[in-house]
């Protein structure tokens, strides 16, 4: 059971001459539960494809189909309510409010949307990802892993069915890096949840059970070379 | 039109309410007729009363004072039965002046009827409020009979009230744990069923290779009886190779099914990592000798964390008979640990050729041979193995390095770990 499926996806900004082509022509097929990590130089159209499945930008042409759900024929409002109930975004630049604590940065997408967060399943995360003892310190107070890490938790509460992650670990140490991998694979395999990372770096797609390559728009599914014999 | 509603708790609320309707209509024309009945008595009392004082009083006058009382109601007794007595004498005895009474039966007919519509009314209201939160309980039940049976068919549960409480909403949480455990079977089931699958023509594409060459040596050997005895021992010692590779390939092979299938449990016990990993490296201290190659364990702390010694020491013995391989004589294998508060981490790092950034991703694929293999009889099952073991563990398994400047295999045990594996 394909949850993400994208048929024939094409994003191009500008018209005419000037027109750029972020991607093209994209088929991609994500089972429920997979860690899919997409490569890729910059500016190659990794960030539009997770935008497009995100619900963020819509696609000039093609489909984009998330559980069922086609998001090219939704409007405005379903397509918000299908970003904040199905999706959790973490970016490479935390994206944390300064004034808030770790606990009120990781309630407030659900305060803002007038729902009560699950008390336990706060704590719960705020444990596992070693910040309960942090959920009442300033982002500024916190490390770039301890930022990222309350990013996670942020876009973890609300038990989204997908999690996209935009180079999460842009900011970070080799070390870092792998452990923040490590426990945003660690969650969502405890609820099933399926996630896919953009990055440029060869070490972090290691740890992913599929790797996508983009390539100035075009979307391969890159697949290890069998030497055989 | 009742078998047009399919509950009964439905139906039994308009039988009951259909019930109610003769009892009303008894119960208020017995209220209206007790009722109007008593106000008569009074009634009549009173104009007997009043006959009373009239003939008893025929030569004196009226009393005002006495004709008050009268009409106030407190009459006395006296004059009450003088007044029947008089009243009888013409024949109007207490039953038939009341069916006379021409005021009683408005009096009555006006109780009868308020008494029913008030009663009526509060019937309806109680029937419509009880009909309403059954046919809300009821419509909560026809959604999650949809939900469960989207849940039977693999779709997304749509549409619950997740923030409401009580009963419905926890017979809601329950269907959604159901929903979440039945998509994780029938995940897991896709995912064997897809490992079975590539699993057997990787199998049966890997063994035949070996076995197409021993195959031609013992045709050769079979076909030249006067084959020069060094010659030979240069086919055997190629068979026996080829052999050798096929032993490997096949417990390799059986060890990654049983993994896989799960069939073989992981005692995952709070242990030393740092121990597990000394007593992984132990058996290829000699094989560094013999390479010239230096073999370094710094992980001088013990690490506690639960994982399956055996098992992840196994995977640790493949990560560095990688990195043995991969590395020239003169070169350095170096173990290091490194523990933080989230997790830790560890650490094979080689001074061999290094890794390509293109081939990095695909290192861990079964049968995946880098394009730096130097081994040409090689066979990637070796690394694919130990990342498998360690996911069993709980811990990640990534690879870092550039061409030429050595390969780091990080192995990362997460301190605390939601999905446990058994």
């Amino acid at each position: 059971m394909s949850i993400i499926e994208v048929r024939s996806l094409a994003k191009c900004y500008g018209q005419g001459e000037t027109a750029v082509h972020a991607l093209r022509d994209a088929e991609l097929d994500v089972q429920e539960g997979e860690f899919v990590a997409v490569i890729g130089p910059s500016g190659s159209g990794k960030s539009t494809l997770l935008h497009l499945i995100g619900g963020v930008d819509r696609p000039s042409s093609g489909t984009v189909t998330v559980r069922g759900l086609n998001l090219t024929g939704l409007n405005e409002k379903k397509l918000s309510l299908y970003r904040r109930r199905q999706v959790g975004f973490v970016f490479q630049f935390y994206n944390l409010v300064p004034v808030l604590t770790v606990a009120e940065n990781v309630t407030l997408p659900l305060m803002l949307d007038n729902l009560k967060p699950d008390k336990v399943w706060l704590d719960e995360l705020l444990e596992r990802l070693g910040l309960a003892d942090r959920r009442d310190s300033l982002p500024n107070q916190l490390s770039g892993g301890q930022q990222q890490r309350t990013a996670i938790a942020r876009a973890l509460l609300h038990r989204p069915a997908i999690v996209l992650a935009d180079e999460p670990t842009g900011n970070l140490d080799s070390r870092n890096s792998r452990e923040i991998i490590s426990l945003l694979r660690d969650a969502v395999r405890h609820l099933g949840q399926t996630l896919i990372v953009i990055t440029h770096d060869p070490a972090i797609a290691s740890q992913a059970d599929r790797v996508i390559l983009i390539e100035d728009g075009y979307l391969t599914e890159q697949s290890a070379v069998r030497t055989g014999g | 039109m009742l078998q047009a509603i399919p509950n009964r708790a439905q139906k039994q609320l308009i039988l009951l309410a259909l019930a109610l309707l003769p009892l009303l209509l008894l119960g208020s024309w017995l209220a209206a007729e007790a009722g109007a009945g008593r106000f008569v008595a009074a009634q009549l009392d009173q104009d007997a009363a009043l006959i009373g004082i009239l003939t008893e009083q025929d030569h004196g006058g009226l009393d005002p004072k006495e004709l008050a009382a009268v009409l106030d109601g407190q009459a006395d007794r006296a004059a009450v039965s003088a007044g029947k007595t008089v009243l009888a004498g013409m024949g109007m005895t207490d039953a038939a002046s009341r069916s006379l009474f021409k005021r009683y039966q408005p009096v009555r007919r006006a109780w009868f009827w308020s008494l029913f519509v008030q009663s009526l009314l509060v019937l309806l209201l109680v029937f419509g409020a009880a009909w309403f939160s059954l046919a809300g309980i009821f419509r909560q039940i026809r959604r999650l009979s949809a939900a469960a049976s989207a849940v039977e068919h693999n779709r997304p549960l749509g549409g619950r009230d997740s923030d409401r409480e009580g009963d419905l909403a926890a017979l809601w949480r329950m269907l959604d744990v159901l929903a979440e455990r039945s998509a994780a079977r029938m995940r897991d089931m896709a995912a064997d069923r897809q490992f079975l699958k590539s699993f057997l023509s990787d199998v049966s594409h890997q063994i035949k290779t070996p076995l197409a060459s021993l195959s031609l040596y013992h045709d050769l050997l079979l076909a030249d009886g006067e084959m020069p005895s060094d010659q030979r021992r240069s086919f055997l010692a190629q068979g026996m190779a080829q052999l050798g590779r096929i032993d490997w390939l096949v417990q390799g092979l059986l060890k990654m099914a049983r993994l896989e299938a799960r069939a073989v449990p992981m005692d995952r016990r709070k242990a030393d990592l740092a121990e597990t990993v000394r007593a992984a490296a132990a058996p290829f201290a000699r094989q560094a000798v013999h390479q010239q190659v230096e073999l370094v364990c710094q992980l001088p702390e013990p690490l506690l964390i639960e994982h399956d010694p055996d098992w992840v020491a196994e995977a640790f013995s493949n990560l560095i008979k990688n990195a043995l391989e991969h590395t020239p004589p003169g070169g350095r294998v170096t173990l290091e640990g490194e523990a933080g508060p989230i997790s830790i981490q560890i650490q094979i790092r080689d001074t061999g050729s290094g890794l390509d950034s293109a081939e990095i991703p695909f290192l861990f694929e079964r049968f995946y041979r880098g394009t730096q293999s130097v081994k040409p009889n090689a066979v990637g099952i070796g690394l694919s193995l130990a990342r498998t073991i360690l996911e069993r563990n709980g811990a990640d398994l990534s690879a870092a390095g550039m061409p030429g400047q050595g390969a780091v295999f990080t192995a990362t045990f997460l301190r605390q770990s939601a999905s446990d594996q058994p």
